[in-house]
């Protein structure tokens, strides 16, 4: 599936807010959260991850996870959840406004 | 600050651990995720470090990585453009710094443009700029509403100066002005040593007080720290030296040696005469409109107070910045620009070649291009990547360049005649010349990248794949822009060698005028007749705005003593003299009235005052009636000598003897009707003079009325000695000969006939030198031009001559062909080049002396020249085809 632009950056932070997560973490929370809809390659997401994390959205801390193995987490900054604020009113104001838009098809259109 | 971060990628350490950190963490990764749920992990941490830093900082850094290798690789190529630039951006720097000194310069003074010229302008013509009356200059000197600054100076003068005790340096003739106090000040110039006069030394009476010029100060006195307070004769009176002025101090001429305070008691406060020029600094925030004003009100009020000498006479104020009398360094603008042109040429030529050379370049490039574009280089990086090759290579060329130009300054500063703006002398690196060679290294090699550059990165991958393979023809679209550029060379490179040319031929022709006169032998010496002495101001104001003065009738007697003395000398054959102008230092044309002449305005004539003797001396021909002689005074009748030119245009199938001629000027007054007793050849007084009529009179025989700024040159007398003794032996007898005339009489420029001729072509003859170099080097840029391409064109046609050699082609043959490839371009920048110098010969048409615009012979050589040199670079690459061995060459990719 076809990303909007932008719409990674804002799902990524979106996926941070309970919890710092490692890397692939990251891809897996994406992908149970949308029940598999959204399969998120790990080639396009870590580049992602390194541009928000140069913007100062997320930062990241070397830490050891339950397994007891060496993982990078990333978490939210302060910046990072303005961030997510703002997209994420833009976001569902231009779902609802694609939403208006479509409404639900009238019969017998095909 | 996201910018911080990024610029941290900048440190290698930095990057070394960042990426140290990504790899570890891929690592981790890898171990917590199932196999192949990753995906491709390389294409993920080489996305990931895009993101980071600059990227196209990171890419410059790897273009100038890349151009730097590519220049180290390609040795030869890079050698011979590196020449080429440091001579083209070199003879830039050269002729630009000169421009920078000369015409780019602002005035040495502080804040020019506050600063105003003072004029009074006559009723009858209100555009006339006149002098000013003593009065005025006390009046506008009053005025402190708009100006904050006024002085007034005199038109440039000469005197002496000798050492207080007598003969310890020989006595100097130097030319300097008279002035106020106020002008200093006006100009924002202070001494560099010592002090300015006071408006106090200007009083009747004050001790006498002398500023004087840094080049005086270095020249006779050693640069001394202790010179203010020395006492020397000046004008053979004792006077202090009180100041010394700063060496980019200069005033109206840069030969000016000295200042003095103003004050000939000639000119009183009512005198009428308008011998001064006034210059005043507005005050700040004053507009030139709001001074002129007040100006026009003051010129009415003065009319008023003193009608005798105001009346009708209006103020003008000009800035100084506007007036060219006022710019030491006109004068040389025209040859300055054409100088620049040259130059320009050779640079053109110069980027040609390199450019060149780029294309050549690019062809061996072309496969790893190629294959960097079919693996998905942008055409924008690779034109980018070669665009930064070829800056990189012409700023280096650049450096060069300035070295090069700054050693030619440094050569040139020597050659250069006397008399120049002293700046000249003193060019120095300066940051605005630092910035053009700068600027110009960097244009140039966008100019000359570009081409290629774009020639390059747009050829087809897939074409390019297909050329670079077994094709006989190879980048025919390079080779015709590369063969363009060559004819291009030529076309520039016989412009400026026929522009050279011409003016060689005209300086040959100059050097080989006839003088009129047997410079063998012969020894000149200048005698400056003490002021005071000889001369004395009247009361009566000539129609030229100046003092009348009266010439002493001892001044005659005085000089034709110091002639019988010279010519006493044991080993002296004969002695004679001229005033005002010496033998080959110019001429005064004065207005004559001639016998038979009825035109409007009076025909012009140089004029030429000298002793008995002189024709004789000097070995000039005389083929009519005679020579002057002592019986020649002011109670005999008035006579004078014609040349040839004046006899033949004004009484042509006449007998001149008889005919009577007369100077008619207010600066002469008084000039009595002269009978022509005798006829002379035609003498040139300075280079490149046209034939010309010339008038002749006894030196004795010139009446006491003088306007004052003539009686001042009127005293200077150049004695003319024929001898066979070397100058050394003559030298202390002449200066003794004179002493023993008058005691008083100081001696100065002593040199021979021969040298003083040498020396009237010095200026023209390093100008000539320096175009001819700038030729030259045109013609040997393009030559290497013409090589590099005929070069190219047999090592990519190795296999096409390999396969005509195998067939049986004899070495002739192919040489020929390789030649005839070259002389198309040749001819068709010759052809293109001789169009080019026909118009430019046209511009320079006013330079030439001697020579036309279109001389034959010197186009003729030109072509020959260049043609042939070009022919013999085609040579060398076509005896290399011809020996092209075909089972290599069959090899040959």
């Amino acid at each position: 599936m076809e990303l909007l632009h932008g719409a990674l950056a804002m799902l990524v932070l979106r996926t941070l807010v309970p919890e710092p997560l490692h890397g692939y973490g990251i891809a897996k929370a994406i992908r149970s959260n949308s029940n598999d809809a959204l399969n998120i390659e790990f080639g396009s997401l870590y580049p992602a991850l390194k541009r928000l994390e140069l913007r100062g959205w997320i930062a990241s801390k070397w830490e050891t996870s339950e397994q007891n193995r060496r993982a990078k987490y990333y978490r939210l900054t302060a910046a990072g959840k303005k961030q997510l604020q703002q997209q994420h009113s833009e976001w569902t104001e231009f779902a609802s406004a694609i939403a208006r838009v479509m409404g639900p098809l009238p019969r017998g259109a095909k | 600050m996201t910018i911080w971060r990024r610029l941290k990628y900048l440190l290698p350490s930095y990057r070394r651990a960042e990426e140290r950190d990504l790899q570890d963490e891929l690592e981790s990764l890898r171990a917590i995720a199932g196999p192949r749920e990753l995906g491709n992990l390389t294409i993920a941490a080489e996305n990931a470090r895009a993101v980071r830093a600059f990227n196209w900082l990171d890419s410059v850094g790897q273009d100038v990585r890349y151009g730097w290798r590519t220049l180290l690789r390609h040795r030869r190529v890079t050698a011979v453009a590196l020449l080429s630039l440091a001579l083209g951006i070199g003879a830039n720097t050269l002729v630009f710094s000169l421009i920078n000194v000369l015409l780019l310069r602002p005035f040495p003074y502080r804040d020019p443009d506050q600063v105003v010229k003072v004029g009074f302008t006559p009723a009858n013509n209100p555009t006339q700029l006149s002098g000013l009356t003593r009065g005025n200059c006390i009046s506008l000197g009053r005025i402190n509403g708009v100006f904050d600054q006024f002085g007034c100076y005199t038109d440039p003068a000469s005197a002496s100066i000798a050492d207080d005790n007598s003969a310890a340096m020989a006595p100097e003739r130097l030319t300097g002005i008279q002035l106020t106090a106020g002008v200093p000040r006006v100009l924002g110039v202070n001494p560099i040593l010592g002090r300015w006069f006071t408006d106090a030394e200007e009083e009747e009476g004050a001790d006498r007080v002398v500023v004087i010029s840094y080049g005086l100060w270095q020249r006779r006195f050693g640069g001394n720290r202790d010179v203010p307070g020395k006492m020397v004769r000046f004008d053979s009176e004792p006077a202090a030296i009180i100041g010394v002025m700063p060496v980019e101090f200069e005033f109206i001429d840069p030969r000016n040696d000295y200042w003095i305070p103003f004050r000939s008691p000639a000119y009183g406060a009512q005198s009428p005469a308008r011998i001064l020029s006034g210059l005043a600094r507005l005050r700040p925030r004053v507009e030139i409109s709001r001074a002129q004003s007040e100006m026009d009100a003051l010129a009415l009020q003065l009319a008023e107070e003193s009608p005798e000498s105001n009346k009708g006479w209006g103020i003008q104020l000009r800035h100084l910045m506007q007036l060219d009398e006022m710019n030491l360094t006109g004068q040389y603008r025209s040859a300055l620009w054409t100088a620049l042109g040259a130059v320009a040429f050779v640079l053109l030529i110069a980027c040609a070649n390199v450019a060149g050379l780029l294309l050549a370049q690019g062809t061996s490039q072309q496969k790893e291009v190629a294959l960097r574009s079919a693996l998905g280089s942008g055409r924008w990086r690779i034109f980018r990547q070669l665009l930064t090759h070829s800056i990189l290579l012409s700023g280096a060329g650049g450096v060069l360049g300035a070295a090069v130009g700054w050693t030619g300054v440094q050569l040139l500063r020597t050659a250069l005649p006397p008399g120049l703006p002293q700046a000249v002398y003193q060019t120095h690196l300066d940051p605005t010349v630092f910035l053009f060679t700068l600027t110009l290294s960097l244009s140039c090699g966008l100019i000359v990248g570009i081409a290629p550059a774009l020639q390059i990165s747009h050829a087809h991958p897939l074409d390019a794949m297909r050329e670079s393979g077994r094709s006989a023809t190879s980048g025919l679209a390079r080779q015709r822009l590369r063969s363009m550029f060559v004819a291009g060379q030529i076309a520039l490179a016989l412009v400026l060698l026929v522009g050279a040319g011409l003016m060689l031929h005209s300086l040959l022709r100059l050097g080989s005028e006839p003088l009129g006169f047997d410079p063998d032998n012969l020894l000149t010496l200048d005698v400056q007749l003490p002021e005071g002495k000889f001369r004395r101001p009247t009361t009566t104001v000539l129609a030229s705005g100046a003092l009348e003065m009266e010439i002493h009738p001892q001044i005659y007697l005085t000089s034709e003593r110091i002639r019988q003395n010279l010519a006493a000398i044991p080993g002296v054959i004969i002695a004679s003299g001229i005033a005002i102008r010496p033998p080959m230092g110019g001429s005064i044309n004065m207005p004559v009235r001639i016998e038979g002449q009825q035109s409007a305005e009076l025909p012009r004539a140089q004029f030429l005052p000298v002793l008995p003797d002189y024709f004789k001396t000097l070995g000039i021909g005389v083929t009519q009636g005679r020579e002057f002689g002592l019986q020649d005074t002011l109670g005999s009748l008035p006579i004078a000598v014609v040349n040839e030119s004046l006899a033949r245009r004004y009484w042509p199938n006449e007998n001149p003897l008889g005919k009577h001629i007369q100077i008619d000027t207010s600066l002469l007054p008084n000039q009595p009707v002269r009978q022509v007793v005798g006829v002379v050849s035609e003498v040139m007084q300075y280079p490149g003079q046209d034939s010309r009529p010339q008038l002749y009179v006894p030196y004795g025989q010139m009446p006491p009325e003088h306007d004052e700024r003539l009686s001042n040159e009127f005293r200077r007398i150049t004695f003319v000695i024929k001898t066979l003794l070397p100058t050394a032996e003559i030298a202390g007898a002449a200066i003794a000969a004179v002493a023993r005339a008058d005691s008083s009489q100081a001696v100065y420029n002593i040199r021979t006939m021969r040298q003083t001729a040498y020396n009237s072509l010095q200026r023209r003859r390093v100008y000539v030198a320096l175009i001819g170099i700038f030729g030259i080097i045109a013609v040997l840029l393009a030559v290497v031009g013409v090589y590099g391409v005929m070069a190219q064109v047999v090592s990519q046609r190795t296999t096409e001559i390999g396969i005509r050699i195998a067939l049986g082609a004899d070495p002739a043959q192919v040489r020929s062909f390789v030649i005839r490839q070259g002389s198309v371009l040749i001819g068709a920048g010759l052809l293109i080049g001789t169009a080019g110098a026909l118009a430019v010969a046209r511009a320079l048409r006013s330079a030439l002396f001697g020579v036309t615009a279109t001389d034959p012979l010197t186009f003729a050589a030109g072509i020959l020249t260049l043609g042939g040199i070009a022919l013999l670079a085609c040579y060398l690459p076509a005896r290399r085809a011809s020996r092209i061995d075909p089972t290599m060459a069959l090899r040959h990719e």
